[in-house]
């Protein structure tokens, strides 16, 4: 009796396992089988190649163990890459942010032709990364361009603005934040409308002056938003290859060589594929790391409703 | 003494200027690309810098369809970007419910490990899975083009924190007047989240479009080839003939711009809905 | 060359009507794979492959574009290791040495020896680069020199003789310095790996040992010698002088930078005259001189750049035999002339050299002649035909770095050659561990 009722009680609290553990699989089946079909086999396919030497066609020829993450991690270079990818990053995630916001708040003003207005602040999202490289490439140009013509005009000298180590990495960053304004301003924007106008009211009966308000009212509503842009910038911005590779494919003296087209550069360069994937498993396993410390700390700082 | 109606008008002016500013740098670039897509080779490579074509080439245009079949890009561009939208909503959605409504073990881990795909970057996945899509025989498809992006983590996690957004109370309503789940997916939470879908949907359609790498990876044929590449394709290795080029990439363009001047009342209530707060 | 704009339409047209003119022959179909992108690749090689097409009703020859040279290479080792190659695949003269140990291609000496051919009219520095232990492995396609390109109206405002073009590094320096100023530069240059490999065959000096790795394997990077430092010192003194514009990596840039008269002279690809001549029209007249040489040294030649058609294996016979026939038709007076009179690349059968059309053209822009006097003119040296290394696309990558090191980071130029060497070595010894050398 007693056996059979704790029988019952075992299988009644399987099937509250089990139960939503089926249900959830037939929900989550369509994605899990294109996710680990195409990402998840491929990058365990290049954790087991990073272990070995590879040939030119990719194919494992002998095992070498951890040796090339050894090598990985003594190679100055790597550790230059990895440098550079962050000032990419702060470059355009924070500093693009900081950019997009007054230009949100500027969309958010109560005044004639807003619609034009927002249209335009947010139209760059319909351009392409490899066509905003494109063109910003053309207005680079040392001699043709029209940047170094605006210098002109001003009476500055012309920069060798991706010939120049110290211009290379902000000039494709300036691409990079202009092509991401679009998606930046669009979500501040959308937030904003989040910000309820009772507060601001009270606040500005209270006496607060603008930057008052919006320093203690309006960014604090946002920062879902802004934690948002922050964590899938950083990824776009890890992850960000066509703009290297159109502008300055990583020189002048590797001042863009950001860690995917080192990445590319041993694979499809160098075909030192092994290499690359031992190069993409640590990319991988820095940008995890990067966003479940955003998640960790910052996220605890977000105001949510 | 100004008076406060001249004080409002200076006000109303000095926004006025300041946002015709801002947007015209916005719109700097693509004046550039346009001005430079009528320029006659010539003034092209012009000094000083010649700011406004004279006289204006139109035929820079039909050039360019001349040059590459563009329309057959473009049409591929499409396909390509409708197929990926339209499966990455069906599973984003269903995945996305699942993590908000179901409560089964190790749904954190695998939510982490679902955030954990954004992270992986194409370019490094790209052979192992060249030589997958070869074996499945898709290489100049368009299930090679696609499939790989039938499912993103990004859209589970954009679905999940607007499905979250939902009062649970809501639901568990719902089930106790004996609505199942499934059917609560498509009677009530889809209608709900009619914008975040349309969010998700311009965005993995921009995201799509947009694509360079890997369709360069698995079209060999011209007639495969997606308008991303249309434009690598103008492109010379001896000197770019950068009128043409510019053509090319205001055609290029234009789809893009016109599908979100379309949508863009969606694309800002999607986002506007709350899509992004935990 | 001003009907190479209606090409576009008449292309067009003529597409339609193979395309319908093609419907239900059993032609042997061959996909070709190229890198020749741009106007070249879109209308030249388009109109070529047509004429090819509808010269004859057995073979139907389908191009196609796949971006760079590079990007050619890679896409052609996946296809190899999927098992699934073109009939025809388009690799750059650097590549050469790598599709040799891929082994994946069928060696061309048989089929050329049994066809109409005939060796004693090419060009010998084009059929020896691609002729390794004493086999044809590819056909050469398009090749092209590096070349002085010059603006003779900057040299007349700078009371220079512009039938003097500069022979030496030190003159053409000298010259730089005087055609300077007021925004314009006397030489313009952008960070290419060919260049140097260029300058270093003009004074006779090998890039790898083991004669260039045309007797043995090469073992290790000896570009690292005096006349690689001699290069980037120029390089560098140039700079100094403010006479020097460096474009980076953008080749396209220094292109636009020259048309647009802000350069006095700049190293290009012959194969580059017709573009480079529609682009400058009437704003100027360009003249073209062979590389100069530094004072004193030896001059040895130039070396075959380009590209050259392997025929993968692993197809049937018919196919083979198919791609044959229009490499075979490639290589015919008729076309090579066809294609140095649109491009600037050689005719790679001297004998196209007496077609009327060439010298027409060789009277009306006598650079194409001077391209045809500098190869001719080059020693025959291990040196000028060339390394050959399978890690080429590193090792370029590596001299570049150097050129960089040097012009922006004030690295001494043998320092920086050094390291580069040293890199370049290390590729080269994993490359024949890897291929069990």
């Amino acid at each position: 009796m007693l056996q059979n009722q704790r029988n019952s009680e075992k299988s009644k609290q399987l099937r509250r396992t089990l139960g939503p553990l089926v249900s959830a699989s037939l929900y989550l089946a369509p994605a899990a089988l294109i996710l680990i079909t195409f990402v998840y086999y491929p990058l365990l396919r290049s954790v087991y190649l990073s272990l070995y030497e590879t040939d030119f066609l990719a194919r494992p020829i002998f095992f070498t163990g951890i040796g090339q993450y050894q090598e990985l991690l003594s190679s100055p270079r790597f550790w230059d890459s990895l440098r550079i990818t962050f000032l990419f990053t702060l470059y355009t995630v924070p500093f693009a942010l900081v950019i997009a916001m007054p230009v949100a708040l500027l969309g958010n003003l109560p005044v004639r032709g807003r619609t034009f207005y927002r249209t335009t602040f947010i139209c760059t999202i319909a351009v392409s990364t490899a066509i905003a490289s494109v063109v910003w490439t053309w207005m680079f140009a040392p001699t043709t361009g029209v940047m170094n013509d605006l210098l002109r005009l001003v009476g500055i000298a012309p920069i060798r603005w991706l010939q120049d180590p110290r211009f290379a990495l902000p000039a494709v960053s300036i691409a990079t934040i202009w092509k991401g304004l679009g998606l930046n301003v669009l979500f501040l924007l959308a937030g904003l409308q989040g910000v309820s106008d009772e507060l601001l009211d009270a606040a500005r009966i209270d006496g607060a002056n603008s930057w008052q308000s919006f320093r203690n009212i309006t960014l604090p509503m946002l920062s879902p938003t802004i934690f948002f842009l922050l964590v899938v910038g950083t990824i776009e911005a890890f992850r960000s290859f066509a703009q290297i590779h159109i502008m300055t494919q990583g020189g002048p003296l590797r001042s863009t060589s950001i860690l995917v087209y080192a990445i590319y550069r041993d694979a499809f360069i160098n075909f030192r594929f092994s290499y690359a994937s031992t190069q993409a498993v640590t990319l991988f396993l820095i940008i995890l790391a990067l966003t479940l410390i955003q998640f960790r700390v910052v996220e605890r700082r977000v105001h949510y409703q | 003494m100004i008076s406060s109606r001249q004080k409002r008008l200076l006000h109303t002016v000095f926004r006025q200027v300041l946002l015709i500013f801002t947007s015209l740098v916005i719109l700097f670039p693509l004046y550039i690309a346009i001005s430079t897509s009528l320029k006659e080779p010539a003034q092209v490579f012009a000094y000083p810098y010649a700011w406004i074509p004279n006289p204006i080439r139109w035929q820079n245009y039909p050039l360019v369809f001349s040059l590459v079949p563009l329309w057959r890009f473009l049409f591929n561009s499409v396909i390509q970007s409708t197929m990926t939208t339209v499966a990455t909503m069906v599973t984003s959605a269903f995945a996305a419910y699942a993590f908000v409504y179901v409560d089964f073990i190790g749904k954190k881990f695998i939510f982490l490990l679902v955030l954990a795909t954004m992270m992986v970057s194409g370019e490094v996945t790209v052979i192992p899975n060249y030589l997958l899509v070869q074996r499945f025989g898709w290489v100049d498809t368009y299930w090679g083009l696609t499939v790989p992006f039938f499912a993103t983590g990004f859209g589970i996690f954009l679905l999940r924190q607007f499905f979250m957004q939902i009062p649970r109370e809501l639901y568990d309503a719902a089930i106790v007047d004996g609505c199942s789940r499934i059917r609560y997916l498509f009677v009530v939470m889809i209608p709900l989240s009619r914008a975040a879908l349309g969010t998700l949907a311009v965005y993995t359609y921009l995201s799509t479009w947009n694509q360079y790498f890997w369709p360069l990876i698995v079209t060999n044929r011209t007639f495969m080839r997606t308008v991303q590449i249309g434009i690598a394709m103008l492109r010379d290795e001896e000197g770019d003939a950068w009128h043409t080029i510019m053509a090319g990439v205001v055609v290029v363009t234009l789809p893009a711009i016109i599908l979100f001047l379309v949508f863009q009342k969606q694309l800002v209530r999607g986002i506007v809905g709350g899509a992004v707060k935990g | 060359m001003k009907n190479i704009r209606y090409l576009g339409t008449v292309l067009l047209v003529v597409m339609l009507l193979t395309a319908l003119s093609g419907l239900g022959q059993a032609r042997v179909q061959i996909e070709f794979w190229h890198a020749l992108g741009g106007h070249i690749g879109r209308d030249v090689l388009v109109e070529f492959i047509d004429d090819f097409n509808d010269s004859q009703d057995e073979v139907y020859v389908e191009p196609i574009y796949q971006g760079s040279y590079l990007d050619v290479l890679n896409q052609y080792r996946l296809a190899v290791q999927a098992g699934d190659t073109p009939n025809l695949v388009h690799v750059y003269e650097i590549g050469t040495r790598l599709m040799i140990d891929l082994d994946s291609t069928v060696p061309l000496q048989a089929y050329f020896d049994a066809s109409d051919l005939e060796s004693e009219y090419m060009v010998d520095n084009v059929l020896s680069y691609y002729t390794i232990d004493d086999q044809l492995y590819s056909m050469p396609f398009n090749t092209s020199n590096a070349i002085l390109y010059y603006n003779k109206d900057m040299f007349r405002e700078a009371g220079l003789d512009p039938e003097n073009p500069p022979t030496t590094f030190e003159e053409l320096r000298e010259y730089a310095a005087l055609m300077t100023g007021d925004g314009k530069y006397g030489f313009g240059n952008y960070n290419f790996g060919w260049y140097f490999e260029q300058l270093m065959a003009v004074q006779n000096a090998e890039y790898v040992n083991n004669n260039n790795g045309r007797t043995a394997p090469a073992t290790e990077a000896v570009f690292n010698s005096e006349a690689g430092v001699r290069i980037l010192q120029w390089f560098k003194d140039m700079v100094d002088d403010g006479s020097y514009l460096d474009t980076g990596r953008d080749g396209s840039a220094l292109r636009a930078a020259f048309v647009g008269g802000n350069v006095g002279m700049r190293i290009g690809s012959t194969g580059g005259f017709a573009s480079t001549y529609a682009d400058i029209g009437d704003r100027f007249e360009m003249g073209a001189a062979f590389l100069p040489a530094p004072e004193g040294v030896e001059r040895g030649g130039v070396i075959i750049g380009g590209g050259s058609i392997w025929m993968p294996k692993d197809h049937p016979e018919e196919k083979l035999e198919a791609a044959w026939k229009f490499l075979e038709h490639l290589a015919s007076v008729e076309s090579t002339a066809f294609w140095h009179v649109n491009t600037g690349y050689f005719p790679v059968d001297r004998r196209a050299t007496d077609l009327p059309e060439v010298q027409t053209l060789h009277d009306e822009f006598p650079a194409f002649r001077t391209a045809i006097d500098q190869l001719e003119a080059s020693q025959q040296t291990y040196a000028t035909q060339g390394a050959v290394i399978g890690v080429f696309p590193e090792a370029r990558e590596a001299i570049q770095e150097a050129y960089e090191q040097v012009l922006l980071a004030n690295t001494d130029p043998q320092l920086a050659l050094d390291e580069a060497a040293m890199e370049v070595s290390a590729a080269i010894r994993r490359y024949n561990i890897q291929m069990g050398f």
